[in-house]
């Protein structure tokens, strides 16, 4: 119910009870938020921290294959004399990363929602790993997921 | 039903930064029904409210690891809730019939009459009289929090509730409540 | 003498009187809208992505709007996180076949400024593409961002 109870800061204006109480009733949602809904957040919060837990690995993995691979390029070069090629560096990107970087250019901005929306509305057949949200389907949902993931702030200042 | 989990915001998004996925869904089920209530409001569509519902915590998953909270949840996906809200309620109103004013949703049909005018009046009430007001007493959120929430001054946000409530006084169809 | 002396008076007071008439200074809260264009010459313009900032002076993003063509009338896509902030990356695509071409508005953006400095917009065009996904060199150029 609505309150007029303490509040951290206490001070302002209080509302009679009665206000309140009418104001929660009027506003208090009618909103029914059926289980699939539930399901479909959790689940795409089991994948994000999966990915992680998996990247994890992944990178572990990727840092053994790395130095094998190293190994063998240092025995064939000591076998041929070829000018030395770099150790290939492992990929420490997070699965869900890889996911949105759907035209596979290293980056993620708009151009891979447009590429994915492109391949849906083409009825183009359905990749794996276009399912981006983990939702287990393809459609508008993973467009706007890989759009978001292009405009996010987080990606650092203009250069 | 799951136990609740006792742990503040603040320790359950600690938690979720070092890949807890349980204190995740321990935020969830603690602010759903407020975020998909305050949807509601901005929104009006029980189905616009529902996808602002997924979009605000598919916008915060994104945020961890790294995620710090500096204050309650709500505080920090206010804004987060109320821009989604309005981006859907923009969306949905260019399709149905071309341009129109974006502002929160009214309130809903009121079954009592009292209700009814306290309705009618806060149809009338500037928007962000009305939005401070039940940021207070529905969402049961401090001065404060608002405050943050909003990012405006503390004091503007006393003078907007000041303000709110003193229209509500003033008029005859809710001057009633505060008659002792 | 008389005369001069009456002559100088008069001079002063219509001095004081324009003065008094001048235009008051600057609210201190105002907001501006800055429209950004894209110019992609004959290539039709089918996504773009841009990032917008404000290197000098007190500004925060309040709102952000789509733009003049059709294609691209929709609110665009923007990290809410970016509102009450001073940059936003802004991106927007069209997968259908009516697109704008040469240089077109592409997104407004409503700023709220504080104090009298005015922003320094500056504006970096991440990405343009044609219909086909490819991308293409285009421009984009900032207008407005006069007090209104």
């Amino acid at each position: 119910m609505g309150n007029t109870a303490n509040h951290p800061d206490g001070t302002g204006p209080e509302a009679p009870k009665a206000l309140s109480d009418d104001l929660w009733s009027l506003y208090r949602s009618r909103v029914h938020v059926p289980p699939e809904v539930d399901r479909a957040v959790l689940e795409m919060a089991r994948s994000r921290f999966a990915g992680r837990r998996r990247s994890v690995l992944v990178l572990r993995w990727a840092t053994v294959g790395a130095a094998a691979a190293a190994l063998l390029l240092a025995l064939s070069l000591m076998v041929q004399q070829e000018r030395p090629l770099a150790p290939r560096i492992p990929s420490t990107r997070p699965e869900a990363a890889v996911r949105q970087d759907v035209d596979g250019n290293g980056r993620v901005d708009i151009l891979d929602a447009f590429a994915l929306a492109r391949h849906i509305e083409a009825r183009d057949k359905r990749r794996h790993e276009w399912d981006v949200n983990g939702d287990g389907d393809v459609n508008q949902a993973d467009v706007d997921t890989v759009a978001m993931a292009a405009v996010s702030l987080e990606k650092g200042t203009l250069q | 039903m799951a136990q609740l989990d006792p742990r503040s915001d603040e320790a359950l998004v600690e938690a979720a930064n070092r890949g807890d996925e349980g204190a995740f869904e321990a935020l969830y089920r603690r602010h759903r029904d407020w975020v998909v209530r305050l949807a509601f409001r901005f929104t009006g569509s029980e189905a616009d409210a529902l996808d602002v519902l997924q979009d605000t915590f598919a916008y915060l998953l994104r945020k961890f690891p790294g995620l710090r909270l500096t204050s309650r949840l709500t505080t920090f996906l206010y804004p987060v809730v109320k821009h989604l809200a309005i981006r859907a309620a923009r969306k949905r109103r260019q399709h149905a019939s071309g341009d129109q004013a974006l502002s929160e949703a009214q309130a809903p049909d009121a079954p009592s009459q009292p209700r009814e005018e306290l309705a009618a009046v806060l149809r009338v009430l500037p928007e962000a009289q009305r939005e401070v007001l039940l940021m207070r007493f529905v969402d049961d959120m401090g001065l404060r929090q608002i405050a943050e929430a909003l990012d405006v001054p503390l004091g503007t946000v006393k003078s907007r509730l000041h303000n709110a409530l003193k229209a509500l006084r003033k008029d005859e169809r809710t001057r009633a409540y505060f008659l002792e | 003498m008389r005369k001069m002396l009456a002559a100088l008076l008069l001079c002063a007071l219509c001095v004081a009187v324009l003065r008094a008439q001048e235009p008051e200074g600057r609210p201190a809260v105002r907001f501006e809208a800055v429209d950004v264009y894209v110019d992609s010459g004959k290539s039709p313009l089918a996504a773009y992505q841009f990032e917008l900032a404000a290197e000098v002076g007190d500004m925060k993003i309040v709102g952000i709007e789509g733009g003049e063509h059709a294609a691209f009338k929709e609110p665009p896509y923007y990290d809410p996180a970016a509102l009450m902030k001073h940059r936003v990356i802004i991106a927007a695509f069209n997968t259908g076949a009516d697109l704008p071409s040469g240089k077109t508005r592409v997104a407004r953006v409503h700023v709220q400024v504080t104090g009298d400095a005015e922003p320094d917009y500056v504006v970096k065009l991440n990405v343009a593409a044609s219909a086909d996904g490819k991308e293409i060199k285009a421009t984009a150029t900032l207008a407005g961002g006069t007090g209104k």
